[in-house]
Protein backbone atom coordinates (compact mmCIF):
# COMPACT_ATOMS: atom_id res chain seq x y z
CA UNK A 1 0.00 0.00 0.00
CA UNK A 2 1.09 3.32 -0.82
CA UNK A 3 1.87 6.77 1.02
CA UNK A 4 -1.64 8.29 -1.03
CA UNK A 5 -3.36 5.75 -0.30
CA UNK A 6 -3.02 5.74 3.46
CA UNK A 7 -3.40 9.36 3.45
CA UNK A 8 -6.78 9.23 1.31
CA UNK A 9 -7.98 7.17 4.47
CA UNK A 10 -6.53 9.20 7.14
CA UNK A 11 -8.69 12.17 5.18
CA UNK A 12 -11.71 10.55 4.78
CA UNK A 13 -11.49 9.12 8.77
CA UNK A 14 -11.05 12.99 9.94
CA UNK A 15 -13.47 14.55 7.82
CA UNK A 16 -16.00 11.86 8.55
CA UNK A 17 -15.25 12.39 12.43
CA UNK A 18 -15.41 16.22 11.75
CA UNK A 19 -18.75 15.83 10.86
CA UNK A 20 -19.96 13.41 13.17
CA UNK A 21 -18.71 15.84 15.62
CA UNK A 22 -20.08 18.85 14.37
CA UNK A 23 -16.62 20.96 14.12
CA UNK A 24 -14.76 22.90 11.72
CA UNK A 25 -11.47 21.86 10.04
CA UNK A 26 -8.47 23.86 10.18
CA UNK A 27 -6.46 23.39 6.80
CA UNK A 28 -3.72 24.70 5.17
CA UNK A 29 -2.16 23.06 1.74
CA UNK A 30 -2.73 19.43 2.01
CA UNK A 31 -2.11 19.94 5.76
CA UNK A 32 -4.83 19.16 8.31
CA UNK A 33 -4.58 19.88 11.74
CA UNK A 34 -6.10 17.56 13.94
CA UNK A 35 -5.15 17.78 17.54
CA UNK A 36 -2.94 20.76 19.37
CA UNK A 37 -2.61 24.52 19.38
CA UNK A 38 -4.31 24.65 15.45
CA UNK A 39 -6.25 21.28 15.35
CA UNK A 40 -9.63 21.80 16.71
CA UNK A 41 -10.56 18.41 17.56
CA UNK A 42 -10.59 17.46 21.39
CA UNK A 43 -9.23 14.94 23.69
CA UNK A 44 -12.26 12.22 22.95
CA UNK A 45 -13.09 13.22 19.26
CA UNK A 46 -8.94 12.24 18.64
CA UNK A 47 -9.33 9.13 20.00
CA UNK A 48 -12.41 8.00 18.54
CA UNK A 49 -10.21 9.37 15.21
CA UNK A 50 -7.51 7.02 16.07
CA UNK A 51 -9.40 4.44 16.52
CA UNK A 52 -11.47 4.62 13.45
CA UNK A 53 -7.93 4.90 11.20
CA UNK A 54 -7.00 1.90 13.23
CA UNK A 55 -9.91 0.28 12.06
CA UNK A 56 -10.03 0.89 8.63
CA UNK A 57 -6.74 -0.07 8.50
CA UNK A 58 -7.16 -3.51 9.84
CA UNK A 59 -10.40 -3.87 7.49
CA UNK A 60 -8.98 -2.52 4.14
CA UNK A 61 -5.47 -3.48 4.14
CA UNK A 62 -5.09 -6.31 6.76
CA UNK A 63 -3.00 -3.81 8.98
CA UNK A 64 -2.90 -4.38 12.56
CA UNK A 65 -1.38 -0.60 13.76
CA UNK A 66 -1.69 0.76 17.15
CA UNK A 67 -1.75 4.59 16.55
CA UNK A 68 -0.99 4.65 20.76
CA UNK A 69 1.75 2.40 21.38
CA UNK A 70 4.56 3.65 23.78
CA UNK A 71 6.71 4.37 20.81
CA UNK A 72 3.99 6.91 19.13
CA UNK A 73 3.38 8.36 22.70
CA UNK A 74 6.81 9.49 23.14
CA UNK A 75 7.07 11.71 20.41
CA UNK A 76 6.87 15.18 19.95
CA UNK A 77 3.01 15.99 18.89
CA UNK A 78 2.69 13.19 17.26
CA UNK A 79 -1.39 13.84 16.65
CA UNK A 80 -1.15 17.60 15.39
CA UNK A 81 -1.91 16.87 11.64
CA UNK A 82 -2.80 14.22 8.84
CA UNK A 83 0.59 14.34 7.93
CA UNK A 84 1.74 13.37 11.25
CA UNK A 85 -0.03 10.86 11.55
CA UNK A 86 0.85 9.31 8.31
CA UNK A 87 4.39 9.14 9.50
CA UNK A 88 3.58 6.91 12.73
CA UNK A 89 1.35 4.54 10.16
CA UNK A 90 4.49 4.65 7.46
CA UNK A 91 6.72 3.92 10.71
CA UNK A 92 4.47 1.22 12.21
CA UNK A 93 4.46 -0.26 9.09
CA UNK A 94 8.17 -0.89 7.92
CA UNK B 1 -34.57 -26.63 65.20
CA UNK B 2 -37.08 -28.62 65.57
CA UNK B 3 -37.52 -30.50 62.40
CA UNK B 4 -35.57 -33.10 60.63
CA UNK B 5 -36.32 -33.78 56.46
CA UNK B 6 -37.43 -37.15 57.67
CA UNK B 7 -40.97 -36.00 58.78
CA UNK B 8 -41.59 -33.58 56.51
CA UNK B 9 -41.36 -36.41 54.22
CA UNK B 10 -43.42 -37.97 56.68
CA UNK B 11 -46.40 -35.57 56.97
CA UNK B 12 -46.41 -35.35 53.05
CA UNK B 13 -46.53 -38.83 52.16
CA UNK B 14 -50.07 -39.10 51.18
CA UNK B 15 -49.66 -36.03 48.96
CA UNK B 16 -50.44 -37.82 45.43
CA UNK B 17 -49.06 -34.83 43.23
CA UNK B 18 -45.70 -34.56 42.41
CA UNK B 19 -42.94 -32.68 44.37
CA UNK B 20 -40.41 -32.06 41.91
CA UNK B 21 -40.13 -32.40 38.10
CA UNK B 22 -37.46 -32.99 36.44
CA UNK B 23 -35.28 -34.14 33.39
CA UNK B 24 -39.33 -35.45 32.36
CA UNK B 25 -39.67 -37.23 35.28
CA UNK B 26 -42.43 -36.73 38.37
CA UNK B 27 -41.02 -37.06 41.61
CA UNK B 28 -43.67 -37.36 44.69
CA UNK B 29 -42.69 -37.40 48.45
CA UNK B 30 -43.51 -40.36 48.71
CA UNK B 31 -40.48 -41.22 46.40
CA UNK B 32 -38.12 -39.26 48.13
CA UNK B 33 -39.14 -41.12 51.18
CA UNK B 34 -38.72 -44.43 50.26
CA UNK B 35 -35.24 -43.46 48.91
CA UNK B 36 -34.18 -41.62 51.82
CA UNK B 37 -34.77 -44.70 54.21
CA UNK B 38 -32.86 -46.99 51.75
CA UNK B 39 -29.27 -44.63 51.28
CA UNK B 40 -26.87 -45.66 53.51
CA UNK B 41 -24.36 -42.74 54.78
CA UNK B 42 -23.14 -44.28 57.81
CA UNK B 43 -19.82 -43.98 57.24
CA UNK B 44 -20.07 -40.19 57.33
CA UNK B 45 -20.22 -38.55 60.80
CA UNK B 46 -22.21 -35.45 61.75
CA UNK B 47 -20.09 -32.29 61.33
CA UNK B 48 -17.97 -33.72 58.49
CA UNK B 49 -17.81 -31.72 55.09
CA UNK B 50 -19.53 -33.41 51.99
CA UNK B 51 -19.53 -32.65 48.66
CA UNK B 52 -22.27 -33.44 46.48
CA UNK B 53 -21.99 -33.52 43.17
CA UNK B 54 -25.84 -33.27 41.68
CA UNK B 55 -28.74 -31.80 40.38
CA UNK B 56 -31.99 -31.57 41.10
CA UNK B 57 -32.76 -35.69 40.93
CA UNK B 58 -34.05 -37.92 43.25
CA UNK B 59 -30.79 -39.17 44.60
CA UNK B 60 -28.71 -35.71 45.21
CA UNK B 61 -32.17 -34.42 47.00
CA UNK B 62 -32.23 -37.66 48.85
CA UNK B 63 -28.44 -37.12 49.80
CA UNK B 64 -29.27 -33.21 50.43
CA UNK B 65 -31.97 -34.07 52.87
CA UNK B 66 -30.06 -36.76 54.71
CA UNK B 67 -26.93 -34.88 55.14
CA UNK B 68 -28.60 -31.73 56.52
CA UNK B 69 -30.48 -34.16 58.87
CA UNK B 70 -26.70 -35.87 60.00
CA UNK B 71 -26.00 -32.04 60.57
CA UNK B 72 -23.31 -32.40 58.08
CA UNK B 73 -21.69 -29.34 56.35
CA UNK B 74 -22.84 -29.85 52.36
CA UNK B 75 -21.16 -28.22 49.22
CA UNK B 76 -23.47 -29.16 46.75
CA UNK B 77 -21.55 -28.80 43.15
CA UNK B 78 -22.84 -29.42 39.41
CA UNK B 79 -20.90 -31.17 36.87
CA UNK B 80 -20.79 -27.87 34.81
CA UNK B 81 -18.25 -26.87 37.15
CA UNK B 82 -16.55 -30.00 37.13
CA UNK B 83 -12.87 -28.70 35.77
CA UNK B 84 -12.82 -26.45 39.21
CA UNK B 85 -14.14 -29.45 41.43
CA UNK B 86 -10.21 -30.37 43.06
CA UNK B 87 -10.14 -26.63 44.08
CA UNK B 88 -13.65 -26.22 45.68
CA UNK B 89 -12.45 -29.43 47.63
CA UNK B 90 -9.32 -28.22 48.96
CA UNK B 91 -11.11 -24.87 49.80
CA UNK B 92 -14.03 -26.37 51.47
CA UNK B 93 -11.74 -28.52 53.60
CA UNK B 94 -14.01 -31.54 52.13
CA UNK B 95 -13.94 -34.70 53.85
CA UNK B 96 -15.97 -36.08 51.33
CA UNK B 97 -17.31 -36.67 47.43
CA UNK B 98 -20.43 -38.14 46.59
CA UNK B 99 -21.05 -38.67 43.12
CA UNK B 100 -22.97 -40.56 41.20
CA UNK B 101 -24.32 -42.25 44.60
CA UNK B 102 -20.87 -43.36 45.21
CA UNK B 103 -19.55 -42.00 48.52
CA UNK B 104 -15.61 -41.15 48.22
CA UNK B 105 -13.01 -40.33 51.52
CA UNK B 106 -11.14 -37.15 49.82
CA UNK B 107 -7.58 -36.74 51.00
CA UNK B 108 -6.63 -33.21 51.16
CA UNK B 109 -3.23 -32.33 49.61
CA UNK B 110 -2.77 -28.90 50.47
CA UNK B 111 -5.03 -28.68 54.25
CA UNK B 112 -3.93 -31.00 57.42
CA UNK B 113 -5.62 -28.96 59.89
CA UNK B 114 -9.36 -27.65 59.95
CA UNK B 115 -10.31 -23.81 59.35
CA UNK B 116 -11.75 -22.13 62.39
CA UNK B 117 -14.66 -21.21 61.51
CA UNK B 118 -15.55 -25.02 60.62
CA UNK B 119 -14.38 -25.76 64.03
CA UNK B 120 -16.33 -23.34 65.18
CA UNK B 121 -19.73 -24.35 63.43
CA UNK B 122 -19.52 -28.14 64.67
CA UNK B 123 -19.17 -27.17 68.16
CA UNK B 124 -22.76 -25.71 67.89
CA UNK B 125 -24.04 -29.45 66.12
CA UNK B 126 -25.90 -27.14 63.36
CA UNK B 127 -25.76 -28.48 59.65
CA UNK B 128 -23.77 -26.30 57.29
CA UNK B 129 -23.64 -24.96 53.57
CA UNK B 130 -20.25 -24.18 51.16
CA UNK B 131 -21.27 -22.58 48.46
CA UNK B 132 -18.60 -20.84 45.79
CA UNK B 133 -19.03 -17.56 44.79
CA UNK B 134 -18.61 -17.21 41.05
CA UNK B 135 -15.43 -15.94 40.32
CA UNK B 136 -15.69 -13.59 37.92
CA UNK B 137 -13.01 -11.01 40.31
CA UNK B 138 -10.74 -13.50 41.06
CA UNK B 139 -10.60 -16.58 42.26
CA UNK B 140 -14.04 -18.51 43.62
CA UNK B 141 -14.38 -17.85 47.09
CA UNK B 142 -15.72 -20.42 49.65
CA UNK B 143 -18.80 -18.98 51.35
CA UNK B 144 -19.87 -20.89 54.71
CA UNK B 145 -23.32 -20.78 55.86
CA UNK B 146 -24.74 -21.52 59.36
CA UNK B 147 -28.01 -23.53 58.09
CA UNK B 148 -29.94 -23.24 61.55
CA UNK B 149 -30.70 -19.68 60.62
CA UNK B 150 -30.97 -20.26 56.80
CA UNK B 151 -34.00 -23.06 57.41
CA UNK B 152 -36.47 -20.91 59.92
CA UNK B 153 -37.21 -18.27 57.25
CA UNK B 154 -38.86 -21.66 55.92
CA UNK B 155 -40.96 -23.45 58.72
CA UNK B 156 -44.12 -21.55 58.35
CA UNK B 157 -43.86 -22.12 54.61
CA UNK B 158 -47.14 -21.56 53.47
CA UNK B 159 -47.27 -20.06 49.93
CA UNK B 160 -48.24 -23.04 47.54
CA UNK B 161 -47.26 -21.60 44.46
CA UNK B 162 -46.15 -24.20 41.52
CA UNK B 163 -42.62 -22.68 40.59
CA UNK B 164 -40.02 -23.05 37.68
CA UNK B 165 -36.52 -22.87 38.76
CA UNK B 166 -33.71 -21.93 36.77
CA UNK B 167 -31.27 -21.96 39.07
CA UNK B 168 -29.45 -24.71 39.84
CA UNK B 169 -28.38 -27.05 42.82
CA UNK B 170 -25.01 -25.00 43.45
CA UNK B 171 -26.88 -21.86 43.79
CA UNK B 172 -28.31 -20.31 46.64
CA UNK B 173 -31.07 -19.16 44.51
CA UNK B 174 -32.02 -22.63 43.50
CA UNK B 175 -31.55 -23.70 46.93
CA UNK B 176 -33.89 -21.54 48.22
CA UNK B 177 -36.27 -21.35 45.54
CA UNK B 178 -36.27 -25.77 46.21
CA UNK B 179 -36.52 -25.25 50.16
CA UNK B 180 -38.96 -23.01 49.94
CA UNK B 181 -41.16 -25.61 47.97
CA UNK B 182 -40.28 -28.22 49.71
CA UNK B 183 -41.40 -26.92 53.12
CA UNK B 184 -44.61 -25.54 51.76
CA UNK B 185 -45.65 -28.88 50.05
CA UNK B 186 -45.53 -27.00 46.40
CA UNK B 187 -44.44 -28.46 43.18
CA UNK B 188 -41.51 -27.13 41.63
CA UNK B 189 -39.94 -28.01 37.90
CA UNK B 190 -36.70 -27.92 37.19
CA UNK B 191 -36.58 -27.11 33.41
CA UNK B 192 -34.13 -29.63 30.95
CA UNK B 193 -33.35 -26.66 28.73
CA UNK B 194 -33.41 -23.16 29.10
CA UNK B 195 -33.98 -21.56 25.85
CA UNK B 196 -36.85 -19.16 25.71
CA UNK B 197 -39.94 -20.89 23.82
CA UNK B 198 -39.43 -24.37 26.03
CA UNK B 199 -39.31 -22.62 28.80
CA UNK B 200 -42.75 -20.50 27.80
CA UNK B 201 -44.12 -23.92 26.36
CA UNK B 202 -43.47 -25.27 30.18
CA UNK B 203 -45.06 -22.67 31.76
CA UNK B 204 -48.15 -22.93 29.84
CA UNK B 205 -47.95 -26.65 30.52
CA UNK B 206 -47.06 -27.36 33.76
CA UNK B 207 -49.74 -24.43 34.56
CA UNK B 208 -46.36 -22.74 36.25
CA UNK B 209 -47.79 -19.61 38.70
CA UNK B 210 -44.34 -18.31 40.18
CA UNK B 211 -41.27 -17.82 37.49
CA UNK B 212 -38.16 -16.42 39.50
CA UNK B 213 -35.72 -15.11 35.96
CA UNK B 214 -33.35 -12.22 35.08
CA UNK B 215 -34.05 -9.47 32.52
CA UNK B 216 -31.55 -11.16 30.24
CA UNK B 217 -34.28 -14.32 29.93
CA UNK B 218 -37.06 -11.72 29.50
CA UNK B 219 -35.32 -9.89 27.00
CA UNK B 220 -34.47 -12.67 24.92
CA UNK B 221 -38.13 -14.24 25.12
CA UNK B 222 -39.42 -10.71 24.42
CA UNK B 223 -37.38 -10.97 21.20
CA UNK B 224 -38.33 -14.40 20.13
CA UNK B 225 -41.21 -15.69 21.61
CA UNK B 226 -45.41 -15.00 20.39
CA UNK B 227 -46.91 -14.23 23.68
CA UNK B 228 -49.58 -13.96 22.04
CA UNK B 229 -50.11 -18.02 21.14
CA UNK B 230 -49.42 -18.79 24.14
CA UNK B 231 -51.87 -19.18 27.35
CA UNK B 232 -50.30 -17.85 30.67
CA UNK B 233 -53.34 -17.76 33.06
CA UNK B 234 -52.09 -19.74 35.47
CA UNK B 235 -48.64 -17.48 35.92
CA UNK B 236 -49.29 -15.14 38.50
CA UNK B 237 -46.12 -13.64 39.81
CA UNK B 238 -42.50 -13.21 37.86
CA UNK B 239 -39.51 -12.36 39.71
CA UNK B 240 -36.39 -10.96 38.66
CA UNK B 241 -32.90 -10.50 39.82
CA UNK B 242 -29.20 -10.95 39.33
CA UNK B 243 -28.55 -7.96 37.35
CA UNK B 244 -29.92 -4.29 36.20
CA UNK B 245 -33.72 -4.59 34.77
CA UNK B 246 -33.85 -1.46 32.25
CA UNK B 247 -37.38 0.40 32.75
CA UNK B 248 -38.29 0.07 28.91
CA UNK B 249 -38.24 -3.80 29.43
CA UNK B 250 -40.21 -4.01 32.77
CA UNK B 251 -42.83 -1.55 30.94
CA UNK B 252 -43.21 -3.68 27.94
CA UNK B 253 -44.12 -6.66 30.24
CA UNK B 254 -46.17 -5.07 32.72
CA UNK B 255 -48.55 -3.44 29.89
CA UNK B 256 -48.82 -7.22 28.20
CA UNK B 257 -49.53 -8.74 31.22
CA UNK B 258 -51.78 -6.61 33.53
CA UNK B 259 -52.95 -9.89 35.60
CA UNK B 260 -49.03 -10.51 36.53
CA UNK B 261 -47.04 -9.47 39.51
CA UNK B 262 -43.54 -8.52 38.64
CA UNK B 263 -40.98 -8.23 41.49
CA UNK B 264 -37.35 -7.53 41.38
CA UNK B 265 -35.78 -9.62 44.14
CA UNK B 266 -31.89 -8.68 45.39
CA UNK B 267 -29.38 -10.97 47.02
CA UNK B 268 -25.96 -11.78 47.59
CA UNK B 269 -24.69 -15.38 48.78
CA UNK B 270 -22.81 -13.81 51.53
CA UNK B 271 -25.82 -11.97 52.79
CA UNK B 272 -27.98 -15.45 52.46
CA UNK B 273 -31.66 -14.55 51.57
CA UNK B 274 -33.03 -11.02 52.03
CA UNK B 275 -36.23 -10.05 52.68
CA UNK B 276 -36.77 -7.84 49.61
CA UNK B 277 -39.83 -5.37 49.76
CA UNK B 278 -40.96 -3.34 46.66
CA UNK B 279 -42.18 0.37 46.36
CA UNK B 280 -44.90 -0.65 44.05
CA UNK B 281 -45.86 -1.86 40.62
CA UNK B 282 -43.96 -0.23 38.03
CA UNK B 283 -41.69 0.81 39.95
CA UNK B 284 -38.03 -0.44 39.94
CA UNK B 285 -37.17 1.07 44.09
CA UNK B 286 -36.66 -1.60 46.45
CA UNK B 287 -36.04 -2.26 50.25
CA UNK B 288 -34.93 -4.53 52.44
CA UNK B 289 -37.22 -5.66 55.17
CA UNK B 290 -37.06 -7.76 58.33
CA UNK B 291 -33.69 -7.69 61.12
CA UNK B 292 -31.73 -6.85 58.03
CA UNK B 293 -30.28 -3.02 57.59
CA UNK B 294 -28.56 -1.51 55.03
CA UNK B 295 -26.77 2.25 54.06
CA UNK B 296 -25.99 4.35 51.13
CA UNK B 297 -22.20 5.28 51.45
CA UNK B 298 -21.02 7.31 47.96
CA UNK B 299 -23.59 5.77 46.33
CA UNK B 300 -22.71 2.57 47.03
CA UNK B 301 -25.11 0.23 48.91
CA UNK B 302 -23.71 -1.48 52.16
CA UNK B 303 -25.99 -4.50 54.09
CA UNK B 304 -25.87 -5.60 57.50
CA UNK B 305 -27.88 -9.27 56.80
CA UNK B 306 -30.06 -10.67 59.53
CA UNK B 307 -27.98 -13.94 58.98
CA UNK B 308 -24.86 -13.17 56.93
CA UNK B 309 -22.14 -16.02 55.86
CA UNK B 310 -20.04 -17.25 59.02
CA UNK B 311 -17.29 -16.02 56.54
CA UNK B 312 -15.17 -16.87 53.86
CA UNK B 313 -12.78 -20.08 54.30
CA UNK B 314 -10.11 -19.01 51.61
CA UNK B 315 -10.52 -14.44 52.00
CA UNK B 316 -10.29 -12.33 54.54
CA UNK B 317 -13.46 -11.25 56.50
CA UNK B 318 -15.40 -8.87 54.19
CA UNK B 319 -17.69 -7.18 57.28
CA UNK B 320 -16.74 -3.66 58.31
CA UNK B 321 -16.27 -3.66 62.44
CA UNK B 322 -20.23 -2.92 62.48
CA UNK B 323 -21.16 -6.02 60.88
CA UNK B 324 -21.91 -4.06 57.02
CA UNK B 325 -21.08 -5.56 53.70
CA UNK B 326 -20.32 -3.24 51.04
CA UNK B 327 -22.00 -4.62 47.68
CA UNK B 328 -20.58 -2.79 45.23
CA UNK B 329 -23.87 -2.01 43.47
CA UNK B 330 -24.42 1.45 43.02
CA UNK B 331 -27.89 2.98 43.81
CA UNK B 332 -29.92 6.19 43.67
CA UNK B 333 -32.09 6.63 46.63
CA UNK B 334 -35.92 7.69 47.09
CA UNK B 335 -37.25 7.76 50.69
CA UNK B 336 -36.71 4.16 52.68
CA UNK B 337 -36.33 2.95 49.11
CA UNK B 338 -33.41 2.56 46.60
CA UNK B 339 -32.75 1.54 42.32
CA UNK B 340 -29.35 -0.05 41.71
CA UNK B 341 -28.10 1.41 39.04
CA UNK B 342 -25.46 -0.78 37.96
CA UNK B 343 -21.48 -2.07 40.04
CA UNK B 344 -18.98 -0.07 40.98
CA UNK B 345 -16.66 -2.11 39.08
CA UNK B 346 -18.11 -1.80 35.82
CA UNK B 347 -17.73 1.96 35.52
CA UNK B 348 -15.77 3.25 32.93
CA UNK B 349 -13.70 6.22 33.72
CA UNK B 350 -12.74 8.36 30.48
CA UNK B 351 -10.18 10.97 30.76
CA UNK B 352 -11.38 11.68 34.54
CA UNK B 353 -15.31 11.26 33.56
CA UNK B 354 -17.32 8.42 35.48
CA UNK B 355 -19.71 6.73 32.90
CA UNK B 356 -21.82 3.98 33.59
CA UNK B 357 -22.03 1.17 30.83
CA UNK B 358 -25.50 0.40 31.80
CA UNK B 359 -26.80 3.73 31.11
CA UNK B 360 -25.81 3.16 27.06
CA UNK B 361 -27.17 -0.27 27.51
CA UNK B 362 -30.69 0.66 28.53
CA UNK B 363 -30.66 3.79 26.17
CA UNK B 364 -29.68 0.85 22.92
CA UNK B 365 -32.04 -1.38 23.93
CA UNK B 366 -34.80 0.67 23.04
CA UNK B 367 -33.69 0.53 19.62
CA UNK B 368 -35.43 -2.41 17.85
CA UNK B 369 -32.87 -3.28 16.14
CA UNK B 370 -30.74 -4.36 18.90
CA UNK B 371 -31.25 -7.55 20.61
CA UNK B 372 -28.89 -7.70 23.01
CA UNK B 373 -25.91 -5.14 23.92
CA UNK B 374 -23.33 -5.38 26.53
CA UNK B 375 -21.07 -2.01 26.78
CA UNK B 376 -17.58 -2.36 28.44
CA UNK B 377 -14.34 -0.50 29.40
CA UNK B 378 -10.83 -1.10 27.47
CA UNK B 379 -7.72 0.67 27.90
CA UNK B 380 -6.84 3.23 25.86
CA UNK B 381 -3.55 5.26 26.10
CA UNK B 382 -4.78 8.64 25.88
CA UNK B 383 -7.77 8.73 28.09
CA UNK B 384 -7.23 6.07 30.10
CA UNK B 385 -10.63 3.70 29.07
CA UNK B 386 -12.80 4.15 25.93
CA UNK B 387 -16.31 2.05 25.51
CA UNK B 388 -16.63 -0.70 23.56
CA UNK B 389 -19.90 -2.57 22.07
CA UNK B 390 -20.95 -5.77 21.74
CA UNK B 391 -24.07 -5.67 19.51
CA UNK B 392 -26.27 -8.39 18.53
CA UNK B 393 -28.90 -7.41 16.03
CA UNK B 394 -32.34 -9.05 15.33
CA UNK B 395 -32.40 -11.13 12.48
CA UNK B 396 -34.43 -9.12 10.52
CA UNK B 397 -32.54 -5.94 10.71
CA UNK B 398 -29.65 -4.35 9.40
CA UNK B 399 -27.92 -1.65 10.55
CA UNK B 400 -24.47 0.03 10.79
CA UNK B 401 -21.74 1.10 12.99
CA UNK B 402 -22.94 4.96 11.68
CA UNK B 403 -26.43 4.05 12.40
CA UNK B 404 -25.66 3.08 16.09
CA UNK B 405 -23.17 5.96 16.38
CA UNK B 406 -25.77 8.75 15.16
CA UNK B 407 -28.06 7.02 17.48
CA UNK B 408 -26.02 7.36 20.51
CA UNK B 409 -25.09 10.89 20.05
CA UNK B 410 -28.36 11.79 19.91
CA UNK B 411 -28.96 11.30 23.56
CA UNK B 412 -25.50 11.20 25.07
CA UNK B 413 -22.40 13.38 24.74
CA UNK B 414 -19.26 12.43 22.93
CA UNK B 415 -17.84 10.57 25.70
CA UNK B 416 -20.19 7.85 25.54
CA UNK B 417 -18.97 7.68 21.62
CA UNK B 418 -17.56 4.45 21.50
CA UNK B 419 -14.29 3.63 19.97
CA UNK B 420 -15.09 -0.09 18.77
CA UNK B 421 -18.73 -1.46 17.87
CA UNK B 422 -18.85 -5.48 17.39
CA UNK B 423 -21.68 -6.93 15.37
CA UNK B 424 -21.63 -10.43 17.52
CA UNK B 425 -23.97 -13.57 17.24
CA UNK B 426 -22.96 -15.68 19.51
CA UNK B 427 -24.75 -15.03 23.29
CA UNK B 428 -23.60 -12.73 26.01
CA UNK B 429 -25.02 -14.62 28.57
CA UNK B 430 -24.17 -17.22 30.95
CA UNK B 431 -26.24 -20.50 31.85
CA UNK B 432 -28.17 -18.53 34.02
CA UNK B 433 -29.36 -16.13 31.42
CA UNK B 434 -26.87 -13.43 33.28
CA UNK B 435 -24.75 -11.26 30.96
CA UNK B 436 -21.26 -11.40 30.37
CA UNK B 437 -19.15 -8.32 31.30
CA UNK B 438 -15.94 -8.05 29.75
CA UNK B 439 -14.17 -6.24 32.11
CA UNK B 440 -15.38 -8.68 35.10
Amino acid sequence: MNKDKILDLINTSIDKISKEFDINLNKKNDKIFVYGENGNFDSMMLVVLLAEIEEDLLLNYKKEVSLTSDKAMAKTTPFESNISILDLIIESLN
Amino acid sequence: MNFNFENILNKYINTDENLIISKTKGLKYSDLLDLYNKTDISQIKPGDVVALIGDFDASSVVFLLKLIDLKCIVVPLTKETKNEHNYFFENAYVDWVIEKEEIIKFESKTNFVNHPLIEKLRTTNHAGLILFSSGTSGKPKAILHDLEPFFKRFINADKKLTTLSFLLFDHIGGLNTFFYSFFAGSKIIFPDERKPQYIWNLIQDEKVELLPTSPTFLRLSKASVDFDKLDLTNLKLITFGTELMEESLLNWYQDKFKEIDFRQTYGLTELGILKIKNEKRNSLFITIGGKSEFKIIEKTLHIKAEHPMLGYLNSKNPFDNDGFYNTKDLVVEKNEYFKITGRETDIVNIGGIKINPNDLEAYLLTNKKINEVVAYGVENKILGQTINLDIQIDNNETTSKDEIVKFILKKFPPIYRPTSINFVESKQYNHRYKKFRKNE
